[in-house]
Parts: C-alpha cells; structure tokens; sequence
C-alpha cells in the first residue's frame, strides 16, 4: 500500500497509523491511497486516483483513510474465505493463545500485560480465521484511556503517541522494544474473555461455550451464516478452551501465562 | 430422520447444526449429538435408546430421554 500525502500535518498523523509488524502473507492487492488540500482549505482524499471523500478536519482525513484501507482489506480476506473475530492473539513460547472478548471486555489490557510478560502480541482487536488458521489483524494497539488507568505503573505507555484529537494512543510494539510478529498458523488455546469486578480467575471450558462466544463477536462482512458456524467451529475444535475472567487486580495476565507455560517443578 | 440439508459441524464435545431455513444454531451435547447421528430413518425410537443404553454401558435403556430428545429435534425443526 502506498499514501501520498502533501499536507505535512496530515502526514505526520497518517504516519502514526503505520504499522511495522512482520508479516508472513503475500500482499494481493495493492492500495494506492492520496490526500491533498491543507487544514484550512479542506482535504480530499482519492483511492486510485479516484476521489473517495471530501473532509474538513484532520480527524476526518485519518477516518477516512483508516476505514477505506480496512474495508478493502477485510473485505478481500472475506472473499478468500477468511472470518474476522473481534479478539487478541499473543504467542508465548510454543502455545498460541487467541482471546475472544466484545469490546470493553479489557483485550487491549490484557494485550499489554501479555507484552510486558514477554509474550509476542500480535493483535489486540481482531483477528482472521479460516480453517482453524489465525492470523492477527495487522493494526496498532488502541490504548484507551481506561487501559492507562488500569496499568499506571506501566510509565512506558505514557510515551506511546496519541493520533487525532482523541484520547487513544497507538502502540507498535516494535517501537517500545518488543517484537511484533504476524505468523499464520494454529492456535493451541482459545479464551473466552470477561469482565469482572472480582478477583481473576480462569477456568476450563468446552468448545460450545467458545463457539458461541466466537459467533458472538464476528465481524461479518459478506460471508454467509453458515460460514461463519463453520469456521468458528473449527477453531473451537481446533484448541483447548478457557473462560477467563478478569477483574482490576491485573492478575490476568499471569493466569494466561501459567495456563500456556506452566511452571516447571523441579 | 434427521434432514440432510443441515450443516452439521462435529466439536469436542458434540455438534454444533446450523439451520439455514431458520437461521438458527443448534449446540447437541454427546449424547443429544449421538441420538441425532442415530436418526438415519432405519431405527425407530426403542433402538436408538438400546444404542445409546449400549454406547454409555446403562443399566436400562433410556426411553423416556430419547423420546424427549426426539420430540426436541422435531419442535426444533431438525427432523424431516
């Protein structure tokens, strides 16, 4: 994908929406993406040379330009057959964990405390699946400001740059000294992620409980129903299932990785 | 019997059907799922609850179960 942009503001906003995560999927298609105009006079924005929007704010610009690249993308991993699932995937050691959540249910802070714990996170809000196959949704990290609330002794996320007018920063973990790998392949445990106002905890589950929950949380797009009970059936049956429920003790994180790299007992 | 035209999708812990006429998901756990598998229009209700009385080493054969199970399938438009 490429991005021309003349408006030195907007460029250096567009800049924060970059991501440099390591793929291992061939680009497709290509995006050719230009925004011209200034902050006074208004910006257009053209796909392919062809005008897509008209926009008067900064914020509008990195809207537009954001949704058009992930529609297209989304849109295209549809029609190969992939189903899009609002969750996180962190790999830690030889166990690939996909967690599973509707939004606020914490995935973005779950994500971060998977990352200080030296897993590699690679999405934080959605990820592909086709065939029991998982692939992150290549997109840098969210982080709200409910997130640096929860983890104020992580002083380093006060660094990650904020985009637009609002309060969400934009974490490329490769920025901040952490790997960020995008590898397709199986996952080894799935998670149901939930909310609660009590201490954490993680219990076994059954792939019913997670295909439900899987279900719950697609992204549909153009794939048929069916499609959707199909594949989220497959990767059900593809992992061992969990149900975690997190509480504001910000002992989650640790519960997944005793769970997918158990302690050694000498 | 069950109808052909479901899509039947086999997890660890039973099926999971999908509807297309009505839109809807059905969860079967293994013994809901392994009545199901058993309605292939050959064996009437008594011989599916001696399969099921066989395949879970019952003392008796659970007519009662399977019956519900059936009349469940039928309400829930599984059965053709």
């Amino acid at each position: 994908m490429a991005i021309k942009v003349d408006d030195p503001v907007a460029f250096a906003q567009i800049s924060l929406m970059v991501q440099r995560a390591k793929h291992h999927l061939d680009a497709e298609v290509s995006l050719e993406l230009s925004v011209e105009g200034t902050l006074d006079a208004g910006y257009a924005v053209y796909d392919n040379g062809d005008l897509y929007a008209r926009v008067d704010t900064l914020d509008a610009v990195l809207d537009a330009v954001y949704m058009r690249i992930y529609r297209r993308a989304m849109e295209l991993a549809s029609l190969k057959g992939w189903l899009r699932v609002h969750g996180a995937v962190a790999s830690l050691g030889a166990r690939r964990v996909a967690v599973v959540g509707a939004g606020a249910a914490g995935k973005t802070t779950l994500s971060i405390g998977l990352l200080e714990l030296g897993a590699n996170v690679e999405c934080d809000e959605s990820f592909l699946t086709r065939n029991a196959q998982v692939v992150g949704v290549a997109r840098r990290f969210h982080i709200k400001p409910g997130t640096l609330e929860l983890m104020a002794d992580s002083a380093w996320l006060r660094d990650v740059p904020t985009v637009g007018s609002l309060p969400v920063r934009v974490l490329d973990p490769s920025e901040h000294g952490f790997g960020w790998d995008l590898p397709v392949g199986p996952i080894t445990d799935l998670i149901a992620l939930r909310r609660t106002d009590e201490a954490s905890r993680i219990e076994g589950s059954s792939a019913q409980v997670l295909v439900q929950e899987i279900i719950a949380q697609v992204f549909a797009v153009l794939e048929p129903r069916r499609v959707i009970v199909r594949e989220a059936a497959r990767l059900g049956a593809s992992a061992r299932c969990h149900v975690l429920y997190a509480g504001p003790d910000g002992v989650a994180p640790h519960l997944v990785k005793v769970l997918v790299t158990p302690p050694r007992v000498p | 019997m069950a109808r052909s035209d479901l899509d039947v999708n086999e997890v660890p812990d039973g099926l999971i059907i999908y509807d297309g006429d009505s839109d809807r998901v059905h969860y079967l756990n293994h013994t809901a799922a392994l009545i199901f598998c058993l309605c292939t229009g050959d064996a009437d209700a008594t011989a599916i609850a001696q399969a099921v009385r066989t395949s879970f080493s019952l003392e008796a054969a659970p007519d009662e179960a399977v019956a519900s199970t059936l009349a469940d399938f039928a309400r829930e438009g599984l059965l053709a």
